[in-house]
C-alpha cells in the first residue's frame, strides 16, 4: 500500500497520461510532478524538455495556492499560462501531484481544462483514494 | 602613522568579525587606523565582553591600568566607567568611539573623564530602528541610481535547511508569505516542508518605503527562481548549513549562481547550525573566500535570533554604505 507519492508506480501514472493524450487530441505533452518539483511521469507527442517544466510547475502551483489563500478565495485548483503559440495548464492532483498539460493549440483551452480535470480525478480515484498517500 | 591595535576578550566570533569589518570598510571615517589583534599583548586597547565571566574578571583586574585602555562591551549603562562600547556593535557607534579613543591614547589618556557611548544602552528595538534608518539610506541611493527601479529588495539565499524561511520570519514586519510544500525527497530527512517558489517578507522603513525580503528555494532545481528573484536586488545574504558534507563547496556554488548580483552589490554569509556542526569554522570560510579573492564577511548565526539576523544586515548595509565591495575584492580586505 503506497504511503508516499514515490510509492506509486510511475508506469501506472504513464498509463493515465497515455489515456489522456488518446482522449484529448489538443494536448501535446502531459507531465506529472511532485509538489516539490520532481518529475514522476510524462507522455508527449513532441520533444519538449519537461524536466524543468516539472520544477517550474511546482513553483507556480505553490504560488497559486499562496495567492488564492491570501485573497481568501479557497484552494487553487489550476493555473493557466498563455503564450504566443500555446497554453500550459497546471492542475493539482489531490495535493499529491501536479499535472502539467501543454498544448500548441491556442483554441484548445476548453478541451484542455475539461480533460485535464478528468485525468486528475481519474488519477486521484484510481491511485490515491483510500491508499493512505500522505499529502 | 602606525595603526593602533585593539584586541578583544570574550566577544563572540561574529562580533569580532563585525568589528574587523567595520574597521576596514569604514577606515576612511577613522581619524587613525585600527587593527584587531588576536591577543592583548602590546595592544593599545582591549575590549572586554561584560557578559563573559572570564572577560569581566579580566576587565575588573585591568581597567584601572593606564595602558592598554580597557573598554567594556556592554548592553547596560556603566555609570562612572570611562570607556563603554554599547552592544550590539554598530558602525555608527564604533567609529566615533574609536576616534575619541585614538585622541585619548594620543594625549596620554586621563582616566578621570567619563566617556560613555550609547548610554543609556539602547534596546534591541532601537537597534532595529537604527538599522532600518541606514537601510533607508542605501535603498534611497539605489532608487536614485537606477531610474527604472521602483522597489528595493534583499535576497536571502542558501542551502536547504539553512534557515532562510526562519530568518525572514524573524525580522519581517509582516507575516511572511510562504510557498512551502511537503518534501518528498532526501530533504524530508532534514525537514518536513520545503520552499518551492519563494518566501516573502517586508521591512517598513522610516521614510515609508518597503524593503522587500525574498527568500529563494534551497534546492538546486529551483535555481531558476533565484535568477528571477535577484534581478535588481540591493544585496545578498547567503545562509550555509554547516551540517552539510561540504559547506564550502556549497558557498562556492552560491558564489557562482549569484555572481552577477554579487559583482554589482554585496554579499554577506551566515553559517548556521554550528552548534551541531562546529567545523568548518569561520576561519576556514574566510581562507576559502580569500583564495577566490571574495573576502565577504562570514558570521555564525542562529536565524531564530533577531540580533543575529540584524548583524548580517548590518554588515551588508555597512558594505553598501561605503561602496567598498570592489575595493575589498581588489585588496583582499573587508
Amino acid at each position: 500500500m503506497p504511503s508516499r507519492p514515490d510509492d506509486i508506480d510511475p508506469g501506472l501514472l504513464e498509463q493515465e497520461l497515455d489515456a489522456y493524450l488518446a482522449n484529448c487530441d489538443v494536448v501535446d505533452a502531459a507531465i506529472i510532478a511532485t509538489p516539490d518539483g520532481r518529475l514522476r511521469a510524462q507522455q508527449q507527442r513532441g520533444a519538449f524538455e519537461v524536466e524543468r517544466a516539472a520544477v517550474m510547475g511546482s513553483s507556480l502551483m505553490a504560488l497559486g495556492d499562496t495567492i488564492t489563500a491570501e485573497l481568501g478565495i479557497g484552494a487553487c485548483e489550476s493555473v493557466i499560462a498563455e503564450s504566443q503559440y500555446g497554453l500550459v495548464l497546471f492542475n493539482h492532483v489531490q495535493g499529491v501531484f501536479v499535472l502539467i498539460s501543454v498544448t500548441k493549440s491556442k483554441n484548445g483551452l476548453g478541451a484542455l481544462l475539461s480533460w485535464a480535470r478528468r485525468t486528475a480525478d481519474d488519477i486521484a480515484r484510481k491511485h490515491l483514494a483510500g491508499h493512505g498517500v500522505s499529502v | 602613522m602606525e595603526p593602533l591595535q585593539i584586541s578583544t576578550e570574550g566577544m563572540t566570533e561574529a562580533e569580532g568579525m563585525l568589528l574587523s569589518m567595520i574597521l576596514s570598510f569604514a577606515s576612511d571615517q577613522l581619524t587613525r587606523a585600527w587593527t584587531v589583534k588576536s591577543n592583548g599583548e602590546h595592544a593599545d586597547a582591549v575590549i572586554y565582553d561584560m557578559t563573559n565571566p572570564r572577560a569581566k574578571l579580566a576587565w575588573e583586574r585591568n581597567h584601572s591600568l593606564p595602558s592598554p585602555v580597557s573598554v567594556a562591551l556592554s548592553e547596560e549603562p556603566m555609570p562612572g566607567v570611562p570607556w563603554v562600547l554599547e552592544r550590539p556593535i554598530r558602525t555608527h557607534k564604533v567609529i566615533p568611539f574609536l576616534n575619541d579613543l585614538s585622541a585619548r591614547i594620543a594625549q596620554a589618556p586621563s582616566r578621570s573623564e567619563s566617556l560613555e557611548y550609547g548610554a543609556p544602552a539602547s534596546s534591541s528595538t532601537d537597534s532595529f530602528t537604527d538599522l532600518k534608518t541606514r537601510l533607508t539610506g542605501v535603498a534611497s541611493q539605489r532608487l536614485a541610481q537606477v531610474p527604472d527601479l521602483h522597489e528595493v529588495k534583499l535576497i536571502i539565499a542558501g542551502s536547504v535547511a539553512g534557515g532562510k524561511t526562519t530568518a525572514i520570519k524573524t525580522i519581517s514586519d509582516i507575516v511572511p508569505i510562504r510557498t512551502d510544500v511537503k518534501a518528498s525527497d532526501h530533504v524530508a530527512r532534514l525537514k518536513s516542508h520545503t520552499t518551492v517558489a519563494m518566501d516573502y517578507g517586508e521591512l517598513s522603513l522610516p521614510d515609508g518605503q518597503k524593503l522587500r525580503l525574498y527568500g529563494t528555494p534551497g534546492q538546486r532545481r529551483y535555481d531558476f527562481m533565484s535568477k528571477i528573484l535577484c534581478r535588481g536586488a540591493l544585496g545578498l545574504v547567503v545562509l550555509i548549513d554547516n551540517r552539510l558534507k561540504d559547506p564550502l563547496a556549497e558557498l562556492e556554488y552560491y558564489n557562482y549562481v549569484f555572481a552577477d548580483l554579487i559583482n554589482e552589490s554585496a554579499m554577506v554569509i551566515g553559517v548556521t547550525h554550528r552548534d551541531e556542526a562546529p567545523e568548518p569554522g569561520l576561519a576556514k570560510y574566510e581562507r576559502y573566500l580569500q583564495v577566490f579573492q571574495k573576502p565577504w564577511p562570514v558570521f555564525t548565526v542562529d536565524p531564530r535570533n533577531k540580533s543575529d539576523v540584524m548583524a548580517l544586515l548590518d554588515a551588508l548595509v555597512t558594505m553598501l554604505e561605503h561602496g567598498r565591495r570592489h575595493h575589498a575584492v581588489e585588496t583582499g580586505r573587508y
